[in-house]
Formats: C-alpha cells, structure tokens, sequence
C-alpha cells in the first residue's frame, strides 16, 4: 500500500466508510474487551460480532488491493508510473510478470522502460532529502534510536517529524516534533519509548509548507541491531 | 525560532563559531568531557558518550543540542555545553545547561560566555519556564562562574543540587 500511497489509501478508505461506518465500533468494542480474563456471554458475543466484522474488512481491504492492482497493470499507457510501480511491486514479490502485455501495441513487458539507462539513478527517482542512517534500540532504556541526516544540499526549514505505533488499525502518535531548522548535512537524533507489545514504528518526515511527505518509513523492531546505552 | 539562532554558520566573535555538534567533533568533545570527569567526576565512561550522543535530538518530554565553540582558523573545538529543555513534573519545560566546558588554554577568553548567551536564547526560543545550572562545588569556581552568570546574565542561586552515586553504594 505504502508504494501506492494516498491513491490507494483513499479508495480503501472510501468503500470503508461505505460499507462499515456503523460497524466499526463494534472492532473498537472487540478490541477493548478481548483480553479481559472472565469472559460473560455479553463479552463473547462482541468478541464474535467483532471478529466477524475484522474478518469482513479484511476481506474488503484484500478485494480493492486485488482489483486495484488489476487496473493498474491492464492500463493502456504502458509508460504510466502507476502501471510500472505495480509490475515492480510484483516482480519484487516473486511473481512471474513475464507474460504481461501492453494492450495498445502488444509489445511485451520486457519493452517497458522501467529503468531509463540513460539516466542516472538520482534523476530518476529524485535525491531522497531526508535519509535514515542507523536505528538501534537502547537495550538498558528500552528506546528507540532513529538517526536521520538532512541528506539536501539546502538548509530546510518548518520539518515536521512523527513517530506513529501501530495497534491493530490506528496509528497513535508517540512523538510529535517540529524542526525549525534542519541544517544540510545535519543529523539528528529521534528517540521513541518501545512500547509493550508493540512491534512495528513508523517515521514520517513531512514538509509543513507543501504537506509533502519526504520521508516514510516502517520500523520492525524485531529486525533492529540492539545496544547497551 | 532556530532558524533566528543559525548556529551552524553564525560567526560570533572574530575567530570563534557556535555550531551545533557534528560526528566529527566526538574525539575532541571526549577529551574536553575527560577533563571535566578529572576535575568533578561527572561519571563519563567512553562507551556511553557515543559519536551520536551530542546530536540534537528529541525525545517525548526532553530536547536537547550540544553547541560547539570551533576556532575558525584551526577548525579546533575549543568549548562545548549540553543544553536540554525537560517537562517537569507540572507540566512546565526547565531548561538545563549541563557538561559546560572550555578547553583549558582557551580559558578567560570568554568563550563560556558566547556558549552561554547562545544557549539562552535557543531555551527561550523553546518555550522554557526558566534556566537551571549545575555548578561544581568548588567554592572558588562557584564564586567566579556567580559572577559571569549572576551579575551579567540574572541567574540567581535557587536551590542546592545533592547527588548521591549508586555505583559507590556498599551493602
């Protein structure tokens, strides 16, 4: 979803609104209670009743991802961006691509320009303007260091730096920063509490001016190098 | 409110920079950190103050950037302080100057001083409720630090600061 981004989030969030808006609750109220210890029959069914309605914007979720990515790769512009993001994606999910076709001209897939050769690699995709340079967790403190450079040849101003945890589908906001002024070159230092249970962090870089995301990036810390302080 | 406080290129005095921390500065930083563990024993082991330790950084609740005197002409890191801005226990950010130094050759040249005007003004950019300092307990160092901060500056003595060591503790 992140490769897609906004497009594809906003349709999910549409057919959500559509078709469950009066449910959803009932998934906070499952949520909520599923833990407790002593379970009365009124808890067992919101566990159910919730359950049911998890299982069934699942299957939604899956349904517009599936239908979404047929749209994307039957589009007739073989050089569309949408179209190439979604064969990258697959290849790089192991899938053979090889007997896609271009509608129009019938070429194959193997004449997409996915990579232009001409170029280099920087003016393709653009310079990434904030890269992240090491994570590690503070074993003693149990934190969460993020090491992000300004990776510009500018100073940027007005930077606005959040780190989200995810629990089941909310995101919650651990730490909230605006940066003034990030120097080019400058690196900084992000540290977040390691909550219990929870796994997966997201960082966000945004531009507070354009509201343009420069960074986003996804932190399992089952995977990060751990460090005494 | 830092981009008022440029402190990665502002010229302070004609052969002094304040500047933010970089990886670079971590050996010349230790060495000024290892006189200060010399003279009051700030508990500075080499492994804890890491390359990435003085770089401005965030957490919920503390903020906190090492400034960094550099003689413009030898590019020689000639004096550091830590500041950070924590949320006390009402709800207020303290600002603290803390692990203050200059190297010993360039002592009484004032660059305490610009290091310390600096950083008042980042912590008053930040929000804080007031400005805390630490002072060695040496009488001597005291009297002349109350001088500089006191009479220039208006810091006043508020409270006394007792630290008791765990790793001295005996059963």
């Amino acid at each position: 979803m992140g490769i897609f981004g906004d497009e594809l989030i906003k349709l999910i969030t549409e057919k959500i609104k559509l078709n469950f808006e009066e449910k959803l609750f009932e998934i906070i109220e499952y949520l909520d209670v599923k833990d407790e210890i002593i379970k009365t029959a009124i808890i067992k069914k919101k566990i159910e009743r919730g359950l049911q309605i998890k299982n069934e914007l699942n299957d939604l979720i899956h349904l517009n991802i599936r239908s979404y990515f047929n749209d994307a790769i039957k589009q007739h512009d073989h050089l569309s961006i949408k179209k190439q993001k979604a064969i990258s994606f697959l290849t790089l999910k192991g899938y053979n691509v090889s007997h896609i076709k271009a509608i129009n001209g019938g070429s194959e897939f193997l004449n997409l320009q996915l990579f232009d050769s001409d170029k280099k690699g920087d003016e393709f995709f653009g310079k990434e303007c904030f890269i992240v340079k090491n994570i590690n967790i503070i074993e003693d403190s149990n934190e969460l260091e993020i090491l992000v450079q300004n990776n510009t040849n500018e100073d940027r101003e007005n930077v606005i730096t959040t780190i989200n945890h995810v629990e089941e589908y909310f995101e919650k906001e651990i730490l909230q920063e605006e940066i003034d002024f990030w120097f080019q070159g400058e690196e900084i230092l992000f540290i977040s509490p390691i909550l219990p249970r929870i796994n997966e962090y997201l960082l966000f870089i945004i531009d507070k001016k354009t509201n343009e995301k420069c960074l986003s990036k996804k932190i399992d810390i089952s995977l990060v190098n751990k460090i005494k302080s | 409110m830092i981009k008022k406080e440029k402190l990665m290129s502002e010229q302070l005095e004609t052969d002094i920079i304040v500047r933010n921390y970089r990886t670079s500065d971590y050996e010349e930083t230790l060495e000024i950190l290892e006189h200060l563990q010399d003279k009051y024993d700030i508990g500075l082991t080499e492994e804890i103050w890491r390359e990435s330790s003085g770089l401005r950084q965030f957490k919920p609740n503390l903020k906190r950037i090492t400034l960094i005197a550099e003689d413009i002409k030898s590019g020689e890191v000639v004096g550091m302080g830590v500041i950070e801005a924590k949320k006390d226990s009402i709800g207020r950010y303290i600002g603290y100057l803390d692990n203050w130094a200059t190297k010993p050759n360039y002592i009484g040249r004032g660059i305490g001083k610009v290091l310390a005007e600096k950083a008042i003004s980042i912590l008053k950019s930040w929000g804080c409720y007031s400005i805390r300092i630490n002072l060695g307990y040496d009488i001597a160092s005291v009297k002349k630090l109350m001088n500089i901060m006191g009479k220039n500056m208006g810091f006043k003595p508020m409270f006394i600061v007792l630290e008791k060591k765990f790793e001295n503790e005996k059963e």
